[in-house]
């Protein structure tokens, strides 16, 4: 996945599969026709209706804070690349060694630090956008580390593909 | 090195300085999840007319940076052995746009595999819940009509 959209549609089609299953376990499962091929087929014929639902409850617990730190992870990357990318194109100008340095340092900085530092400068311009950015990622920081203590902020999948989304946008429109 | 004791001082200033303002938004948050809940359990007597819903009332207990620990009301709707739980999730989450950015107070109503997210924002209106659309994921007003759809096709 190198793609917010990409991300999204991971996250959409693997929370429909799971969602069927556990429907197909919840609903259906008494009414599948189990006599033919189904009973004949090692995937099929030792499973559980309880197992099916609870995996499947299991694994959509999960999923949405997993989903979160993905969508997180590739839009940072994105953002790292184009702002990398756009500061590369100025420093290539760049002809006194001073700036030169300072640029390569900037650039370094934008590839490998703080990426809370990467979003400082949008914020004069988009402070709450950026502030909402960061709470998307302060809620991937507590996923991502265990989630020790307690959220700052609780945010969904669609609420940091909305944020995160806007952001891109904005970088896109070059208004930054 | 810190001592334990210079440490629980430190905290306890922390902590004791918010504990007015922590203590009033929490409560504040509860009574809405009260308020919101009580307004359900309504809709769902005016619905269920030859009693076949059981309604449970509980809490849950919830742990956030901006509140601490605490227990909060939730509901539990049973419909012979399935199941639509309502539980509030947070104090502080981030919203639907539409709605606006920081809600104060997000509640779910899932039967553990499908998930309706409610929002709670207070503006020149008073207090709103904003409801996003699991299947389209667009955000509505909530209100009885959304409430009756969302408990009908977790139901069905």
């Amino acid at each position: 996945m190198t793609t917010l959209e990409d991300a999204w549609r991971w996250y959409n089609s693997t929370r429909r599969h799971l969602r069927l299953s556990h429907r197909l376990a919840n609903r259906y499962w008494d009414v599948l026709p189990w006599s033919g091929q189904l009973e004949l087929d090692d995937d099929f014929r030792h499973l559980d209706r309880e197992q099916v639902k609870e995996e499947a409850e299991m694994s959509l617990s999960h999923l949405d804070d997993l989903a979160v730190v993905v969508l997180f992870s590739v839009f940072e990357s994105v953002v790292r690349e184009r702002i990398g990318n756009e500061v590369a194109a100025e420093s290539a100008l760049l002809r006194h060694r001073a700036l030169k340095l300072a640029a390569a340092e900037a650039q370094d900085k934008i590839a490998e630090g703080s990426f809370f530092h990467v979003l400082q400068p949008f914020k004069d311009v988009h402070a709450d956008l950026v502030e909402e950015v960061n709470q998307v990622r302060q809620y991937r920081n507590w996923v991502a580390h265990g989630k020790r203590g307690a959220p700052q902020a609780r945010v969904t999948p669609k609420a940091a593909y909305d944020r995160l989304g806007r952001f891109l946008e904005v970088m896109q429109s070059g208004s930054p | 090195m810190t001592t334990l004791k210079d440490f629980l001082s430190q905290e306890a200033d922390k902590w004791h300085a918010q504990a007015a303002q922590r203590d009033a938004k929490r409560k504040e948050w509860i009574e809405s999840v009260r308020r919101l809940l009580g307004e359900m359990k309504k809709w769902l007597k005016e619905a269920d007319t030859k009693g076949v819903l059981e309604i449970e009332e509980g809490t849950i207990s919830l742990a956030e940076a901006s509140l601490g620990h605490y227990d909060a009301p939730a509901l539990r709707i049973r419909l012979g052995e399935r199941e639509v739980r309502v539980e509030p999730r947070a104090f502080r989450a981030l919203g639907p746009p539409a709605a606006g950015g920081l809600a104060e107070g997000m509640v779910q109503i899932t039967d553990n595999a499908r998930r309706y997210d409610l929002y709670r924002y207070t503006n020149k209106y008073g207090e709103q819940w904003f409801m996003i659309d699991e299947d389209e994921y667009s955000t509505k007003l909530f209100d009885q009509a959304q409430f009756e759809k969302v408990v009908v096709r977790l139901f069905q």
